[in-house]
């Protein structure tokens, strides 16, 4: 049976004319990106459940546009969904530490915020004209007279027994002084001391006397200053409430359905009234000082009464979504800020500002999975949010436990909000494996796919994805050849003629890069060869390695052989990835056997160059020799496979077909045409199975026998279930198509062994045993041969047959 | 005010004595001296007659609210120093808050014409004395003293003179002119209060001269009708006007009628005396 490709089998070719528009002008927008049902279904799905825990992780290749699709999912819902509630902080008079949250209607909370400011413009109004009215002065200074009154009648009780004794009391910033007096004034030292003697004892007495009871008088002061600072709080605090009271009425009214509001109101009535002398004395003070120390404090203290709107959602129409593009620790749980005072770093309530989760609340937030995740301690703070359902400000001093100044503790405020995660596919594996919380909190997966079906239907939505990408970058209109040039690259990329890439962005940069092309040859459309050209600028910015591998098989540095033939050697394919970049390389794949014990060594996994999959993928290839020819002997062989100038680790299990041929040809002393590459794997019966980068390993075999001139005769055998994945580049199809190059799918061993060697395999008989002259009957006589000698040696060695 | 009698003020001195209230006066002072472009003098007077007390053989002693101490010269002098100093600071920065030129001096006197007699017609001092009897003390003395500088005496803690001043006119342009200068400086309302002398008549040119002192300034000023000079009417005509400061001439029926009487009159209010040619 012919195993040799078409040039039609080796890759789809887009009809232009089958797509139906001339230019891309001509197509509609298309809003979703066609082929993530799968993601689309999970989003919805995670949108309709209001529970806690049914946050999405949205996984995929970076490429894959799930940014845009998932904004685009959330923005749509957030537009059929009422405007969230607006949040304040305001002070807490009890716990200053500690502000208050308050949650009013979306528009409602910058009218409270007006309110209250205006309300403490009244209130300093107010105050001002009161306090400073004459009947509010002349109640103080009745109060204050009345307490120099009792002062001066306690001192002048005292004068009077004191003049009754011939005495004076005497004021000084000292305190005061009792002397011996005459008319009034104090007795000169020099009269004093002609006294007699007893009349000076006696005047002594007397002053004793006198002291004691003025001691006795002024101790009295600070009770009667005490009582008179009570009767000016009073005084102040009736007047206060007869001028303040309607302006709390007035918002009591207004916002009588917010019992918060009531509330708070009750508690800010009450603490202007505490601090009325404050607010007062700062007044006067102010004046009276011209401004300073006083003023600052009434405004400290004023400033209080104002309010934080934290979050604002009056211009909002629906829930927000946000994006934070940077997840620190602040923004993304808010912060409370602080400010230089008198060489202090203070905070209050004002300083309080809102991170990413208060603006996303009642709506959607969209983050980068890497992000959150490298940012210090936003993981755990995530998770503590989305467990707790609520967002607690805290700062990143303090949850690492460093010693901080002082802060404050809002109160936390209510989360009612999806978080969206945005990562790759590792980071959902390792959080889902490593994570125990990460389950319960992100019970969604919004799975975007890599790539799509590509039948007529889907092919129509791609080039509107087109359309719509060249229409967003304003890029020049592509004919519908170039759309059909770029879903071939796209389907390229998917690795499969059946599929499309959904690796949006990279698609998104090809246009962008055939536009740049198409205006720089003064095209008004961009055409296929612009398309072309944008590709292969790409291959050719980022082929420098593939260029050196190749140069090294032109110069002979690596052996290839591509024309003659040899035993027990052939040409594998590997594909090396450098960055965004793959291709194919041959690699010289040799085997040698002698007579031995039955054991075949892999010599990159003797000196751990294997990597698993290779190691099992020769494992399966020992156990496929094993079983098919002679299995009820011993194999009595040694042999030796190799990966010639090999000198880095090698992985993957594609070679194993390779390598079975050349034990096999090896054993069989059959030589191998070495101007075929191979590249499969191969299961224990000898069935041929796919492997990746099959379009790489094709390429870079075609050019290495391309740079040496193409006999005719050149091929590479690949898994016949890889066809359908052949999306090769015109070069290959081309030599194909004119006869210098095969392709050949083969589905088992003995179908590649053909190829290679010229020699039918040989399907094993009934009577067992396989055709006489056939590859397999000769691998089998050369077995059978090595036993003998093997039986041979043991008699001569040991003088006994073995049983 | 070109026709006005009497010198300009140079200085206002505030007189301290230590007192809880001086920097009110301070203030008051530094601000008529930025209003009149005169220098703020500070003038700490250190009681004479409480040194005599401490030299005195008899043990006497400090008493205070909260505790009793020996009076003794050496610390009664530190007393002073300690508070010469504060006071010297306290001149300093309300003068510099105010931007006014300023100075300070320390005199140990015993009566109020010890401090008048050292000052000349163009300086004002202001005086703040401790409680009512103190008050009635410096108010006789300020009266009796023939003192040449307008000597103003508050009534410290009480209230502060800034929105009305009255004048006992008696028909001395001395007292009119002191009276003006005062309330144009303070910003204050002026009325001026003809006295009726012995023989029932009001002093004839008090229009005129109200007019000529007052000229130019933006303040109101009101004549009143004439009262009697008799501590009854002079009462009820201060009661009816209520004015922070009440202006009185050393001569004449209303300063005759006594320091306590004039004390009582006065009530809660300060009273500025204007000076004397020597």
């Amino acid at each position: 049976m012919s195993t040799e490709l078409s040039p039609d089998a080796l890759g789809w070719r887009c009809d232009p004319d089958a797509l139906g528009f001339a230019t891309t002008d001509e197509l509609e927008d298309l809003q979703e990106i066609p082929g993530q049902e799968r993601a689309s279904d999970a989003l919805t799905f995670a949108l309709d459940m209001e529970r806690q825990g049914y946050n999405v992780f949205a996984l995929g290749p970076e490429d894959a546009g799930m940014h845009d699709s998932v904004r685009r999912a959330l923005e749509a819902r957030a537009e059929a969904r009422p405007a969230p509630s607006d949040w304040c902080y305001l002070a807490n008079f009890g716990k200053p530490h500690r502000p208050l949250a308050l949650r009013l209607p979306a528009g409602k909370g910058a009218k409270f915020r007006a309110d209250m400011r205006q309300f403490v413009n009244d209130l300093r109004d107010a105050l001002a004209a009161v306090f400073e009215s004459d009947d509010y002065r002349t109640q103080r200074q009745v109060l204050e007279e009345e307490f120099k009154d009792t002062q001066e009648e306690a001192i002048e009780t005292v004068s009077e027994e004191a003049r009754r004794r011939s005495l004076t009391i005497m004021r000084s910033p000292l305190g005061f002084a009792v002397a011996p007096a005459r008319e009034g004034r104090p007795l000169p030292k020099e009269t004093f001391e002609k006294l007699p003697e007893e009349e000076r004892e006696r005047i002594k007495s007397e002053i004793a006397e006198v002291e004691g009871l003025l001691h006795e008088k002024l101790r009295a002061i600070p009770v009667h200053a005490k009582e008179l600072r009570e009767k000016m709080r009073k005084l102040n605090d009736d007047t206060a409430k007869y001028a303040i009271g309607f302006l709390f009425d007035q918002l009591r009214e207004r916002y009588s359905d917010f019992r918060e509001i009531v509330a708070y109101l009750k508690l800010l009535q009450d603490d202007v009234t505490a601090n009325i002398e404050t607010i007062i004395g700062a007044q006067n003070g102010g004046k009276e000082t011209g401004g300073g120390e006083g003023s600052s404090d009434r405004e400290q203290l004023l400033r209080r009464y104002h309010v934080n709107l934290l979050v604002d959602n009056s211009d909002l129409t629906g829930a927000p979504v946000v994006y934070e593009d940077e997840p620190s620790f602040d923004r993304l749980l808010g912060r409370v800020e602080h400010r230089a005072r008198m060489g202090t770093l203070v905070t209050d309530h004002h300083l309080i500002r809102p991170g990413a989760l208060h603006r996303a609340n009642g709506g959607y937030l969209i983050l980068d999975a890497r992000k959150v995740l490298t940012r210090p301690m936003v993981w755990e703070a995530l998770k503590r949010v989305l467990r707790a359902g609520e967002v607690r400000i805290e700062s990143l001093h303090e949850a690492l436990g460093h010693v901080t100044t002082i802060t404050l503790e809002p109160e936390p405020i209510a989360l009612d909000a999806k978080v969206v995660l945005i990562g790759g596919r590792l980071l959902y594996y390792l959080l889902a494996a490593a994570d125990p919380e990460f389950g319960h909190l992100f019970k969604v997966a919004a799975d975007f796919d890599d790539r799509m079906m590509r039948d007529r239907e889907s092919q129509r939505l791609y080039a509107r994805l087109i359309a719509k990408l060249a229409r967003s970058d304003r890029l020049a209109p592509f004919t519908s050849a170039a759309v059909g040039r770029v879903m071939e690259y796209s389907a390229r990329l998917a690795g499969d003629s059946e599929r499309l890439s959904a690796r949006v962005e990279t698609i998104a940069d090809v246009l962008r890069e055939a536009d740049h092309w198409a205006r720089k040859s003064g095209g008004e459309k961009v055409t296929p060869e612009a398309v072309d050209q944008a590709i292969d600028a790409r291959i050719k910015r980022l082929d420098r390695v593939r260029e050196r591998a190749l140069e090294a098989i032109e110069t002979g540095l690596v052996a290839i052989d591509t024309d003659g033939s040899a035993v027990g050697q052939v040409n594998g394919l590997s594909v090396l990835t450098v960055g965004e970049f793959a291709f194919g390389r041959p690699t010289r794949i040799t085997a040698r056997i002698r007579l031995g014990s039955g054991k075949v060594m892999d010599i990159e996994r003797e000196v751990e160059l294997g990597g698993p999959i290779h190691s099992k993928g020769f494992l399966i290839l020992n156990g496929f020799i094993s079983a098919r020819y002679l299995n009820d002997e011993p194999l009595s062989l040694q042999a030796s496979l190799v990966f010639e100038q090999s000198y880095s680790g090698v992985e993957g299990d594609s070679a194993s077909l390779a390598e079975t041929c050349a034990l096999l040809s090896a054993i069989s002393q059959a030589p191998i045409r070495q101007q075929f590459a191979v590249t499969g794997s191969i299961d224990q019966h000898g069935g041929v199975q796919a492997i990746g980068g099959v379009n790489e390993k094709i390429e870079g075999f075609f050019d290495v026998c391309a740079s040496r001139g193409l006999t005719g005769g050149q091929g590479v055998i690949v898994p016949h279930s890889n066809i359908r994945h052949l999306m090769l580049e015109d070069r290959v199809v081309d030599a194909v198509r004119e006869g210098k190059f095969h392709i050949h799918g083969v589905r088992t061993v003995d179908e590649a062994l053909e190829v290679l060697t010229g020699v039918p395999a040989g399907a094993p008989q009934e009577e067992g045993g396989f055709p006489p002259d056939s590859l397999n009957a000769r691998i089998e006589e050369r077995l059978r041969y090595l036993n003998r000698k093997r039986r041979a040696f043991a008699v001569r060695e040991f003088g006994e047959t073995e049983e | 005010m070109s026709g006005a009698s009497g010198p300009q003020l140079r200085r206002i001195v505030a007189a301290l004595g230590g007192w809880p209230h001086d920097e009110a006066k301070l203030l008051l002072a530094a601000h008529l001296a930025r209003r009149l472009d005169a220098e703020l003098a500070g003038l700490f007077l250190e009681d004479a007659e409480l040194l005599e007390v401490a030299s005195l053989s008899v043990p006497t002693y400090l008493v205070h609210t909260t505790e009793r101490r020996r009076l003794d010269l050496v610390s009664v002098e530190r007393g002073f120093r300690v508070e010469a100093r504060r006071l010297r600071r306290l001149v300093a920065s309300v003068s510099e808050r105010q931007l006014v030129r300023w100075s300070f001096a320390v005199r140990r006197v015993r009566t109020c014409e010890d401090v008048a007699r050292q000052l000349g017609a163009d300086e004002l001092l202001i005086l703040a004395p401790q409680g009512r009897a103190e008050r009635r003390r410096r108010l006789g003395e300020a009266m009796a003293c023939h003192a040449v500088p307008a000597i103003l005496i508050l009534e410290p803690g009480r209230r502060r003179p800034r929105s009305h001043v009255a004048i006992f006119d008696e028909g001395q342009d001395t007292v009119l002119t002191a009276g003006a200068r005062l309330a144009g400086a303070l910003e204050a309302a002026l009325t001026v209060l003809p006295v009726r002398n012995g023989k029932g008549a009001p002093p004839a040119d008090a229009e005129r001269s109200l007019h000529d002192w007052h000229e130019g300034l933006p303040l109101p000023a009101e004549i009143a009708r004439p009262v009697a000079g008799d501590a009854g009417s002079l009462q009820e005509a201060l009661e009816r006007l209520d004015p922070d400061v009440v202006v009185i001439g050393r001569e004449g029926r209303v300063s005759n009628l006594g320091a306590d009487t004039l004390d009582a009159l006065i009530g809660p209010r300060a009273v500025l005396i204007p000076g004397a040619r020597r």
